[in-house]
């Protein structure tokens, strides 16, 4: 008896690029993201945001004053950036952390793909929920209030431009933030409440120390202040912004990219073949 | 020691010893210096110390209580049944002699110490860190009021996310929305709706004993015994729901498997 | 029913799958195996009687008590279950001693009990490393210790050979054995089905949540009429024995198995053997060796396992 090689009958299937790996992972993670308390979640900032943001600018346009500054009482009030708190943990908690509470990160990184790819992946879906959580309510109050007529459609796309802007920039600190902290745990339930309590003790401690120091510079340590001064430029609110809109958004950004940082250093260390 | 006191010590003694250990320990001991960490960025500012001492007083119902003492029993109390139940080592415990109401009372127990040993600290060093930094000296009852108010948030709380760990996969959601919005928001309402929070009853007792300063200003329809005796009610009641779980739910987790 | 353990018409689903399906067994005294491939229940039964899981329907009893349910009558269980969690921040020594507090036990008591259990699985050099350090056979010696530590009448173990070296299996095996001879009983599950062999005779078979056969071993392969036994028989000359053979009338077929070889397929292995020794006698016919084929768990699993489905 002899072994010998097989024959092949056709040519060995061509593997696809890091690209199309990468979205498989994302696609893989958006819908295992896609749980009862995301969508409860979701739909709680959609009804509250758009309750009380519709509302308020339809008072303010019987009173003849909506403008596009109007639409940020999204952001002024506690709803959105607690609610995009809520949805960013809720979504982002295990998205690393139930891979290696589980041991299955090593049927990931034991594949032809980068771990920063890997990273990339978890960051995309993650962010795309709270993209979807932070903008898509404003977009569909605008929407309402461009067909009930109590906007124009400058004063509308404006509003518009403030959602998509602000948002966008909530979206990749807070993806950051909780990406970051969950890579430091295999419990989703730690990573989650370290969220929470990370950005309501910057906020509430902050407004402390700024305000019986009267020293504004700490305010910067505050992401909800950082996001809502981000919010009043983008919406053209005028008068005075608790800090300067350009230094958040660049705080917003750089700090989401620290936080990107952080979990992918934390990922370099995980032992994909240890027991 | 009697059998099931000694069993309930044991049960207790092995909760904390799983609390209080590793990454999660250094975690929320970090996070229970942030009130400290305010105070001291307060006292660099050299404010006035009348300001710097409200500053440290003020803080325990602005912070403390509601994020501080939230966070840290949130973690160790939800994860006492929860984190043994989805590792599957609870059953180490339920196949043994021991009733399953001391199981619940342990595990309460120590979780109630552990969080003390992390929350007594938080709720106690602001008010060290400025009357060393210059502040008025502070009135014996302060510190002591602080301490039970702690105690009775960490016993209130830790009994109902004890319960929540035990009953529910999404313990970490309903805690969040519980902790930080039930608790929070639901005290900005106007009428009777604030009745419905622990935290009402605790800033009843502390309007209550401290008449004067930042912590004096909040509603206080209650005396102490009634705001007491809710507060130890509520406790109770959790844990006797906590038991009465434990006694009728499966706990395996493939009873989720379908 | 007075075993151990009986279950009458145990039924538990997982929404719509069942789990147990109208299980209904005694277990006698003694080592009882419990086999069935994976997925046929045997976890399920175990964590009924754990009191993990309730009964949806019928009754289960354990020592005489109700499964589902606390009580001292627990401390004459001890349960080793079937997954590795472990509380791995504890040392060996400390999980042991531990869980004999929560028994019950005075301190000094559990600590001398739990010392002596850990003997008897031979861990005492490592007792005081931490139980994230060990390896998989450890992690599955210490969970038997735990089991044994408090010496119950009844032991339950759920694979506990699973993830465990030949040798710590022959070493399991053996404690296993001298437990029963100490007088515990214990009931174990296991899928590998030659390693419940050598521990007992007396099993219960699953299969997709159902009882298909228990007692011994080989009176359940006896009684398996339509299979016929398999026999081989080795000899120099084949042919000759087969043309004598060929005539009894418990023989179903004979087939030629090389070149020395006769694979006979009877339906009275009993009367195949005592009819053998006359034919050789008389007719001076050669045999070099006999076995019984199909004489084993295995088999008797793949008979039944067949007719279940």
């Amino acid at each position: 008896m002899s072994i010998s090689a097989p024959r092949y009958a056709s040519a060995p299937t061509e593997r696809l690029g890091r690209t199309d790996r990468a979205l498989a992972i994302v696609r893989q993670q958006f819908l295992n993201q896609s749980t009862g308390a995301t969508w409860a979640v979701v739909a709680l900032t959609y009804i509250a945001v758009i309750l009380t943001d519709a509302l308020y600018v339809l008072l303010a346009s019987f009173v003849g004053q909506a403008t596009s500054a109007t639409f940020e009482f999204a952001y002024e009030s506690p709803v959105l950036p607690f609610l995009l708190l809520i949805v960013a943990t809720v979504v982002g908690a295990g998205c690393i952390a139930q891979d290696l509470g589980s041991r299955s990160i090593v049927l990931f990184l034991s594949r032809p793909i980068k771990t920063l790819d890997y990273l990339g992946a978890k960051m995309a879906a993650t962010g795309s929920w709270i993209l979807i959580a932070t903008v898509g309510p404003g977009i569909v109050v605008v929407v309402i209030e461009a067909a009930l007529g109590t906007v124009s459609a400058s004063v509308a796309l404006s509003a518009a431009f403030g959602f998509l802007a602000t948002g966008l920039l909530a979206t990749i600190f807070f993806t950051g933030l909780v990406v970051a902290l969950s890579s430091l745990t295999t419990r989703p339930l730690y990573a989650g409440v370290a969220t929470f309590g990370l950005v309501l003790s910057l906020y509430i401690g902050v407004g402390v120390v700024a305000g019986i120091t009267g020293n504004s510079i700490v305010r910067y340590a505050d992401p909800i202040t950082n996001v809502r001064s981000v919010a009043q430029a983008a919406f053209g609110v005028s008068g005075a912004h608790p800090t300067d809109p350009v230094a958040s958004a660049i705080i917003l950004l750089v700090g989401g990219a620290c936080l990107a940082a952080l979990a992918a250093w934390r990922l370099s260390r995980v032992e994909v073949v240890a027991e | 020691m009697t059998g099931e006191l000694s069993r309930l010590v044991s049960v207790a003694s092995l909760s904390l010893r799983g609390s209080l250990r590793g990454p999660r320990l250094i975690g929320l001991a970090a996070f229970a210096l942030v009130p400290t960490l305010i105070v001291a960025a307060i006292a660099s500012a050299h404010p006035a110390p009348r300001a710097l001492s409200n500053a440290a007083e003020g803080l325990f119902a602005s912070l403390t209580v509601p994020i501080v003492v939230m966070v840290i029993v949130l973690v160790l109390s939800v994860g006492q049944f929860r984190n043994e139940i989805d590792a599957e080592t609870l059953v180490y415990l339920t196949d043994r002699s021991v009733s399953r109401v001391v199981i619940v009372l342990g595990k309460f127990l120590g979780a109630l110490v552990a969080s003390l040993a992390l929350i007594l600290p938080a709720a106690l060093l602001p008010l060290a860190v400025a009357s060393l930094a210059g502040g008025p000296a502070y009135a014996a009852k302060v510190p002591v009021v602080l301490a039970t108010s702690a105690l009775l948030a960490a016993a209130a709380y830790g009994g109902f996310f004890l319960l929540l760990g035990l009953v529910s996969r999404s313990a970490l959601l309903i805690g969040l929305l519980y902790g930080f919005l039930w608790e929070e928001l639901l005290p900005l309402l106007p009428g009777d709706v604030p009745r419905l929070t622990v935290n009402f009853y605790l800033r009843d007792l502390l309007a209550r004993e401290l008449t004067t300063g930042p912590l004096s200003g909040y509603p206080a329809p209650y005396s102490i015994p009634v705001g007491l005796a809710v507060i130890v009610f509520l406790t109770l009641l959790f844990l006797a729901m906590g038991s009465a779980s434990l006694r009728y739910l499966e706990t395996s987790p493939e009873r989720e498997a379908a | 029913m007075t075993g151990i353990v009986d279950a009458e018409g145990v039924t538990k689903g997982y929404g719509e799958v069942l789990g147990l399906n109208g299980f209904s067994a005694t277990f006698p005294p003694g080592i009882t195996g419990l086999v069935g491939p994976n997925g046929a229940g045997k976890s399920t039964f175990f964590r009924l009687l754990a009191g993990q899981l309730r009964v949806d329907a019928g009754t289960l009893t354990l020592l005489g008590h109700p499964a589902w349910g606390q009580g001292e009558f627990r401390r004459r269980v001890g349960y080793c279950p079937e997954n590795a969690a472990l509380f791995d921040w504890m040392s060996g020594e400390d999980f042991v001693t531990t869980l004999l507090r929560v028994d019950g036990f005075p301190r000094a008591e559990a600590r001398e009990r739990a010392g002596r259990a850990i003997a008897t699985v031979g861990l005492t050099e490592d007792r005081l490393r931490r139980l994230r350090t060990y390896s998989k056979g450890m992690r599955q010696r210490i969970k038997l210790a735990q089991c044994i530590a408090h010496e119950p009448d009844l032991i339950l173990l759920d694979e506990p050979l699973n993830g465990v070296d030949p040798v710590g299996r022959a070493t399991l095996s053996e404690l296993l054995r001298k437990l029963k001879a100490d007088g515990h009983h214990i009931i174990v599950s296991s899928h590998v089905l030659y390693e419940i062999e050598r521990l007992t005779e007396q099993i219960v078979m699953i299969s997709n949540g159902r009882v298909i056969a228990q007692g011994d071993i080989h009176r359940i392969r006896d009684l398996i009429d339509a299979r016929p036994h398999v026999i081989e028989i080795d000899c120099p000359n084949p042919r000759d024995l087969a043309r004598y053979i060929g005539a009894w009338d418990h023989i179903a077929s004979i087939e030629f198995s090389g070149e020395r070889r006769l694979r006979v397929l009877t339906r009275s292995p009993e009367a195949l053997y005592s009819a053998l020794p006359e034919l050789v006698i008389a007719r001076g016919v050669s045999v070099t060796a006999l076995r019984s084929v199909d004489d084993n768990l295995d088999a008797v699993f793949r008979y039944l396992s067949e007719g279940a489905r």
